[in-house]
């Protein structure tokens, strides 16, 4: 664990430090929107890894709920954690973008409700977790939250299809549509920031999981000293 | 482990910093090749600059707050193995 951590972060270093080059030095600038048109390169990925990260903890729910291994709790629990990171920062990133191109910080637009509704989940799910006493049936009743928030991602996935939006169409993804209107290098520097959040995204997930077990028995022993 | 990760983390920081203000003043003046936009409709290449540092800024932020949080944590922890330790070896 301890060797493919290292690998991740150093992984993360040395891809962040190649993205920040081509985000700011190598990719051209779009013809419409701009220079702020480079906050795409880290604003999709952030939002690719937010959706991802509740898939993550609706599996490991599901996981959690069949076979009550607390492996599985832990791997939600984390993936939970950083989800909402994640997608409080895609709705920043969002809200900066957005008060250049359309003039206005936030619009209620299918997308934006969407994720705004996936950050709710969320907070949801660790509100419930951190209200529950340990032992409950918090973990089972979290774990029922991740399942009813992971049917918000393909949602958010397919709001640019399913309804009339301000965002562009889909460039990631299984319906990511072939003909993309992105410049080659556009896209190279796209799919590096991609493959950069996502190993950091690992990297995070690895070192909160091992943290989240080391609390899990912290707990245990804390009930095993208080009743001898 | 965590502790040197998390200085080798200030670090990266610092040098992620470093490169995007360096390059701040040498770059963005690449148009795509399918059109060119006339300097005075953009108000120049450096035009919303800000608001992606402004993005940049607050991510690093995030993440280095979270990171924060980590570490803090796991101090918790430390100060709550050696007060556990401590409960046992008084009971024995």
């Amino acid at each position: 664990m301890s060797g493919m951590k290292t690998i991740f972060f150093g992984g993360t270093c040395i891809l962040m430090l190649i993205t920040v080059y081509l985000i700011f030095m190598w990719v051209p600038t779009e013809q419409n929107l701009g220079i702020s048109q480079r906050i795409f390169y880290v604003h999709v990925p952030l939002g690719w890894i937010g959706m991802v990260s509740i898939l993550v903890v609706g599996i490991a729910s599901v996981g959690h709920l069949c076979t009550r291994n607390n492996t599985w709790d832990a791997v939600a629990y984390s993936a939970a954690e950083l989800g909402v990171i994640f997608a409080t920062l895609i709705l920043i990133t969002g809200a900066v973008w957005a008060k250049p191109v359309w003039g206005v910080w936030w619009s209620w637009d299918p997308k934006l409700t969407t994720t705004l509704i996936l950050w709710f989940i969320y907070v949801g799910y660790l509100m419930v977790r951190s209200f529950s006493i340990p032992g409950s049936q918090g973990r089972r009743y979290a774990s029922v939250v991740a399942l009813l928030g992971a049917i918000d991602a393909p949602i958010i996935y397919m709001a640019s299809i399913w309804w009339r939006t301000a965002h562009p169409n889909l460039n990631i993804g299984p319906l990511a549509e072939a003909d993309s209107d992105l410049d080659g290098k556009m896209y190279i520097t796209f799919f590096v920031s991609l493959v950069t959040f996502t190993v950091f995204y690992v990297y995070l997930m690895l070192e909160r999981i091992q943290m989240r077990k080391i609390e899990d028995d912290l707990d245990e022993v804390h009930q095993y000293v208080s009743l001898t | 482990m965590f502790r040197s990760l998390n200085r080798t983390f200030r670090l990266f920081i610092l040098l992620v910093g470093v490169v995007v203000v360096t390059a701040a003043f040498n770059s963005v003046g690449v148009y795509a090749e399918s059109g060119t936009v006339p300097e005075t409709q953009q108000n120049g290449p450096e035009a919303n600059l800000k608001y992606l540092f402004a993005v940049f800024i607050l991510v690093w932020a995030f993440f280095f707050g979270y990171i924060f949080f980590l570490s803090r944590r796991l101090k918790e922890m430390k100060n709550e193995v050696a007060i556990l330790k401590k409960i046992i070896s008084e009971k024995e």
